[in-house]
Order: structure tokens, then C-alpha cells, then sequence
């Protein structure tokens, strides 16, 4: 704002007064302007603008990424609490033949046949299988 | 930073913010200049230049580093020369250190004679056309804020206009309007003589930077 100086002012109060006056905005001045100017002062307006455009599109490129990552995880994880299945009140036998009839077995390659595995690795496999087969059933067929 | 935030950040006229806050960093430079006579480009660390400065603002804005709140500050830009401002205050710290002392020590403005008429509703202030600078001394003479507003009145001195803006500007005006109602000129004409004393003024930093004893 204009107004009268106090003669305690300092140097420096003056100077950015003076500096403030040189590169005030004017009214009604247009981006090519501005543009005029700072090129008569040596630089180089297009290659700024150029740059704040680079940053605007990389910054919304990594939100858009960071977005879809979260939004996977997410729809993973929502899938997994979905399908997590409760074999607990399954005794042996109904564990075997939940497994044989699950078609997946054979494509797994298994060292240990069925019949030879503990109850508790029947279970952990049948969970696994069960797990799977959700999945794929589930899964969305491409990424949002 | 929240989605909402973003896509009004996205929104902003960027063609034309960037420029502007260009041009604010550089002023900042420049005036940097104008107190440490380190010249045009006044060696600001790692080469950084107004345009580095000015892009460093947004990008901290635009990635939340520095988070707008536009309910606090509605207006982008000036918050964006804000950010600039605090980013050339901490790179300079240590040369607006020597500034802070020149004035402790004996600020040039301070010592400045007035020998101006108390009742010429100038405060009784000295006319800047009557300022003398320090010669040098075992003190080392004028500091270089000191050797730019000798500079300057030497530059500006063989066009009354130009001396009468700077004379004006001195006296605590600002703004070109105020100006041009003193001068009883058209606001256009200000803003022409501001755009002549601002080429004076540039070829002063050279003369600053070779660091020649006024």
C-alpha cells in the first residue's frame, strides 16, 4: 500500500518497496504479458509453463496409480475376508472328498499323495483350494 | 491430499499462475542482488534459479508438502509466493544474515541527512538526489544495498520521469496509480517509466557484481 515512510525506515523496507513497485501485476495484463516481460528480463516463460505442465501430469499419473494399487489391495482383501472358508467341523473323509472333487488337485503335482497326508494338511490344502477356486470365480475381469 | 483438494488444484489456469509466480521469484532474486552485489544471478545454492524457485513452490503444493487450505487462503497465488518467499528465505539465510546486520550496524537510511523541509508533507525527509554514498573506509566503505540506491540515482538521474517515479517510490508509493496521480500522468505512463527503470536498473547488477567502488 502507498503511504508515507516514517524516517526510521530501513534500507530494506525501501528496496522491497522498490522491487515490489518494479514487478507489480497490472490490471487487466494477459498471460502473454506476462510472458513478454519476463523474456525481455532474459527468460524463459515457455519452457516454465512446459515444466508445470510435465508436473501436473506426473503428479496426477502417481495419484492415479497410487489410487488403483489401493483400490486392488482393497478389493483383495475384501475378497479374501469373503472367501475365507471354515473347514474346522470337517473330519477327515469329508476333507478328502471335498478335495477330489475340487478338479484341482491332479494340476497341483502333489509329492505326497492324498491319503498319506495328517488331517491338519488335508485342511490347510483344502483351504488353499477352496481360496483359489473363489478367486477365480470372483475375480473382476479387468482393472477399474 | 484429499481428491477434492487435488482437482481444484488441477483446475487452476496453470498457463498462467506459473508465469506470474515466475516472475514473483524473480523479483525476489533480483532484489537479493540488489543487497549482496552478487549481481544478476546473486549465486543462490546448487545454481537455483527464479524459475527453479518458482517451479519448486508448485510442486510442493501440487504433491501436499506444502498443503493449501483455501479456507484460510483463498487466493492460490499469494500462497504460492509465500511458499517462494520461504524457499529463497532459508536458501539465503546466511546472505539475509549480512543484511540484518548491515542494518544493526548502522543502516544506510538511517544515517541518511534530512535535510528536507518539515512542512513539505515529505516528513522532513532528504530528497534521494542529495544522497551521498560512503566512501570506502577501513570499514569497507558502502555496503552493497547502499552502493545499488547511489547506483541507481546515478541511472536514473539524466530522466527527471524516471528520478521523479523512484523519488515517489522512496517516499512510500507503491502502487502505479498513486504514482500517476502525483505526476498528474496517465496510469499507462508509469507503467511505461517502471518498465524503463526496471532496464536501467538491471544493468546495474552488473556493475554490482564486478563489485566497482562507487
Amino acid at each position: 500500500m502507498s503511504g508515507k515512510p516514517n524516517n526510521s525506515e530501513s534500507a530494506s523496507e525501501f528496496l522491497d518497496r522498490l522491487a515490489g513497485f518494479l514487478w507489480q501485476e497490472r490490471e487487466g495484463e494477459t498471460t502473454e504479458d506476462i510472458c513478454r516481460e519476463l523474456r525481455e528480463e532474459g527468460l524463459d516463460p515457455e519452457r516454465m509453463q512446459a515444466r508445470v505442465r510435465g508436473l501436473i501430469a506426473r503428479v496426477s499419473e502417481e495419484r492415479r496409480l497410487a489410487w488403483m494399487a489401493t483400490a486392488k489391495q482393497e478389493i483383495q482383501e475384501a475378497q479374501a475376508r469373503r472367501n475365507r472358508v471354515d473347514l474346522s467341523g470337517l473330519d477327515r473323509a469329508q476333507l478328502l472328498s471335498r478335495l477330489r472333487s475340487s478338479g484341482q488337485i491332479a494340476a497341483r503335482g502333489l509329492d505326497t499323495p492324498l491319503e498319506e497326508m495328517a488331517e491338519a494338511e488335508l485342511r490347510e490344502l483344502c483351504e488353499e483350494v477352496e481360496w483359489a477356486s473363489n478367486l477365480d470365480e470372483e475375480a473382476p475381469s479387468s482393472d477399474r | 491430499m484429499d481428491d477434492a483438494l487435488f482437482e481444484r488444484l488441477n483446475a487452476q489456469d496453470w498457463e498462467n499462475l506459473s508465469v506470474r509466480l515466475e516472475r514473483h521469484a524473480h523479483w525476489k532474486v533480483q532484489r537479493l542482488g540488489w543487497v549482496t552485489g552478487s549481481g544478476k544471478n546473486p549465486n543462490l545454492p546448487k545454481g537455483i534459479s527464479a524459475e527453479d524457485l518458482a517451479y519448486q513452490a508448485i510442486e510442493r503444493v501440487l504433491t501436499g508438502t506444502r498443503s493449501w487450505n483455501p479456507g484460510k487462503e483463498p487466493d492460490l497465488f499469494k500462497f504460492l509466493c509465500d511458499v517462494v518467499d520461504s524457499l529463497v528465505s532459508h536458501l539465503v539465510n546466511s546472505e539475509e544474515h549480512k543484511e540484518r546486520k548491515n542494518q544493526v550496524n548502522g543502516d544506510f537510511l538511517h544515517d541518511y541527512p534530512d535535510h528536507g523541509d518539515p512542512g513539505d508533507g515529505r516528513g522532513g525527509r532528504g530528497l534521494v538526489s542529495d544522497f551521498q554514498v560512503a566512501e570506502p573506509g577501513h570499514d569497507g566503505g558502502a555496503s552493497p544495498a547502499e552502493r545499488f540506491f547511489y547506483l541507481a540515482i546515478e541511472a536514473l538521474s539524466g530522466d527527471p520521469d524516471l528520478l521523479r517515479v523512484f523519488e515517489l517510490c522512496y517516499d512510500g508509493m507503491d502502487k502505479a496509480a498513486d504514482i500517476a496521480r502525483s505526476m498528474g500522468v496517465p496510469v499507462d505512463q508509469v507503467y511505461r517509466l517502471k518498465e524503463k527503470m526496471r532496464r536501467r536498473l538491471a544493468k546495474l547488477q552488473v556493475v554490482l557484481k564486478e563489485g566497482e567502488r562507487v
